[in-house]
């Protein structure tokens, strides 16, 4: 019996030993072959404002943020207007592409990105506005119920909910929550009735259309859209 | 005992049900968007079909008909080698013959090592450009590829295999390429990394872009200095031990290789790449090289800080990084040089074709691919334990599927840890 637990003390510490070795040649002698990539590889690395390398960790998320490319593809992706870019598209992508991120790190979303990218995307829905308004309403894809030659009045309600709801399952990918339902009918109400006041009948027949502009880009820019 | 198998078990079933909790319409949303880098309206066909697929446990299916579409190379790929492209690494480098080249051979699912060593570039079809005023010449600027990118043609559509790389000898002619090696003698890279300079960039590069290696990574004080160049001052600021235990570290290695580019250079006011065997007369084409065709600045004799340095007397290199029982060794795993289908180059053991061949033929290669991809479509650091072993991984698996850019893709999205539990 003491002879078995002899022989049982000395496998546990020939076992111990041989994974001290192990564990002492693999994390401490051995060298590793791989370093974390470091942000200073890319040419503004932490940001589009000409941040210094290294000015931001990048955090350890599901979510990464998309670049200037990555963003114009996919609002031309999500819109069904891919290889159909402007003239005023390509001109306002040009002119943003430096605020806009060069990186998929999450931490250089900043004021000026956001705003290159609602610019942008006021370009790419005014195209897909353009498009959508020379087509019969049946052939539409978003705004199917908007009848643009009438004012905001002469348009209901459902033709709005039914585009604000084909745009969150395009654009988004998902349906609506109940609380952007609230804050984009919230939009409507405010904006069919403090900007309608005191216009000719024909600029509030345009409105039917900045309305649609308006709401296709605050949602084509928004930060779901920004992420995968 | 029982209670550290318990343990085990618990943690696994823990890892087990993060993953199983996403949905098949989420797991295809998250594959479709990182694998074509792009967003996708929620019920459209594409999304469908993989969902389907993901559902019916085909999971490479999946993967397979995400890079199907075209913005898995117009958007994906064109990025991973826009940033390996130019010294910047930016995403935002103008497409160029190096991306192009990088885009066509993923697309076409040819052997990626030939990006190293082969004889061949891509461009646009003009064919399927028409009306579109394209410029075709690819060898004196980069007009062709600017342009057919602001034309907004899809590049998985348009681009073309060119067998045959040339470079301009004149105004008006071209020769062919006496050196070909892939993208290493793209427009692209040779413009970046050959203007002014030693040539000793052109090496850095090779391995910051290919071997995912920085150079004071691979830097070998313990390595022959024999190769180092006459214009690096062994005892700089008077004191020879700073030689030994700082710039000797990157020299060994670097002007070892060095080398394979002495007959190259890049002509910045006519915007291309020179080599003293293309037979140009005019110094604007020419590189000017010495009597065995090696250029100025390999040698720098009017920048001499060390007599016996190494004068260089043709392209013939050798590799300092194999020194036995080094760190290097281990961490390139250098093996044959790539296999080489050309004939009229196989034989050759200096210059940058056999240069890139034996870069493609290491280990670290692979693993490098495979750490690009896990950057490109992963989008998150690993610890430095789990990088060694995931990018083995992945690149073993590169290897097994004949070095096929667009399975490594898939290989590395559909690996485990690519995506973090709780994604979108």
């Amino acid at each position: 019996m003491k002879n078995l637990n002899f022989k049982k003390w000395m496998r546990i510490g020939a076992l111990v030993g041989l994974m001290t070795g192990v564990v002492t040649l693999h994390f401490n002698c051995a060298p590793s072959m791989f370093q974390p990539t470091s942000f200073s590889q890319s040419s503004t690395g932490g940001g589009s404002l000409g941040c210094e390398p290294n000015c931001f960790e990048k955090p350890a998320s599901p979510y990464t943020l998309m670049t200037s490319h990555q963003v114009f593809s996919t609002m031309l992706n999500v819109t069904g207007q891919t290889g159909a870019v402007s003239g005023t598209m390509r001109q306002e992508y040009d002119a943003r592409t430096g605020s806009l991120a060069d990186n998929d790190n999450l931490a250089s979303v900043n004021a000026p990105l956001q705003m290159a990218t609602t610019s942008l995307a006021g370009e790419v829905c005014n195209s897909l506005l353009t498009r959508e308004q020379g087509l019969a309403a049946n052939a539409r894809q978003f705004f199917s119920q908007v009848d643009f030659n009438r004012n905001l009045a002469g348009n209901t309600t459902a033709a709005y909910t039914l585009a604000i709801e084909n745009m969150a399952r395009s654009f988004w990918g998902r349906a609506l929550t109940a609380d952007e339902t609230q804050v984009l009918n919230q939009f409507y109400n405010e904006f069919s009735t403090e900007f309608s006041a005191g216009l000719s009948a024909a600029d509030q027949v345009r409105l039917t259309r900045k309305l649609y502009l308006s709401a296709c880009s605050a949602m084509l820019s928004s930060f779901d859209a920004m992420i995968n | 005992m029982k209670l550290a198998f318990a343990l085990i078990c618990l943690l696994f079933a823990s890892t087990t049900n993060a993953q199983s909790t996403r949905s098949p319409q989420d797991e295809a949303k998250w594959l479709l968007e990182r694998l074509t880098g792009v967003k996708w309206p929620a019920g459209s066909a594409v999304l469908n079909d993989i969902t389907q697929k993901i559902q019916a446990g085909d999971r490479a299916g999946a993967a397979a008909a995400a890079t199907a579409q075209p913005q898995f190379l117009d958007v994906v790929v064109l990025e991973m080698a826009s940033k390996m492209s130019t010294r910047d690494e930016s995403v935002r480098e103008p497409l160029n013959d190096f991306s192009a080249t990088f885009i066509g051979v993923t697309r076409d699912n040819t052997d990626a090592r030939e990006l190293l060593h082969g004889n061949f570039f891509y461009k646009g079809d003009q064919t399927k450009l028409t009306g579109l005023n394209i410029p075709d010449d690819v060898v004196r600027n980069n007009n062709h590829y600017l342009q057919m990118s602001r034309a907004n043609v899809s590049l998985a559509n348009v681009l073309m295999r060119v067998n045959g790389q040339q470079i301009a000898n004149s105004q008006t002619t071209v020769v062919p390429n006496p050196d070909p090696a892939g993208v290493l003698t793209s427009r692209a890279f040779m413009s970046a990394h050959a203007l002014a300079g030693t040539n000793r960039r052109l090496v850095e590069y090779t391995f910051r872009q290919f071997m995912c290696l920085p150079i004071n990574e691979w830097a070998d004080t313990a390595a022959s200095d024999a190769r180092v160049g006459r214009d690096i001052d062994r005892a700089p600021g008077g004191d020879p031990t700073r030689y030994m235990t700082t710039c000797k570290g990157c020299h060994t290695v670097m002007d070892g290789f060095r080398g394979a580019f002495a007959k190259w250079d890049y002509r910045e006011n006519t915007g291309v790449i020179v080599h003293s065997a293309s037979g140009a007369t005019n110094g604007n084409y020419s590189a000017q090289g010495d009597a065995n065709g090696v250029v100025a600045k390999m040698n720098r004799p009017t920048f001499i800080q060390f007599d016996g340095g190494y004068v260089t007397t043709g392209d013939s290199f050798i590799n300092n990084a194999n020194r036995p029982n080094s760190v290097n060794a281990m961490r390139f795993g250098w093996r044959q040089p790539a296999t080489d289908n050309d004939a009229a180059l196989a034989d050759r053991t200096g210059g940058v074709h056999a240069f890139g061949r034996l870069i493609a033929g290491s280990r670290r290669f692979s693993q490098c691919m495979a750490k690009r991809v896990w950057d490109a479509v992963c989008k998150h650091e690993l610890s430095e334990s789990e990088m060694d072993a995931v990018f083995i991984e992945l690149g073993f698996a590169f290897e097994a599927q004949s070095y096929s850019l667009r399975k490594l893709f898939e290989s590395a999205a559909l690996h485990p840890k690519c995506r973090l539990v709780g994604g979108v």
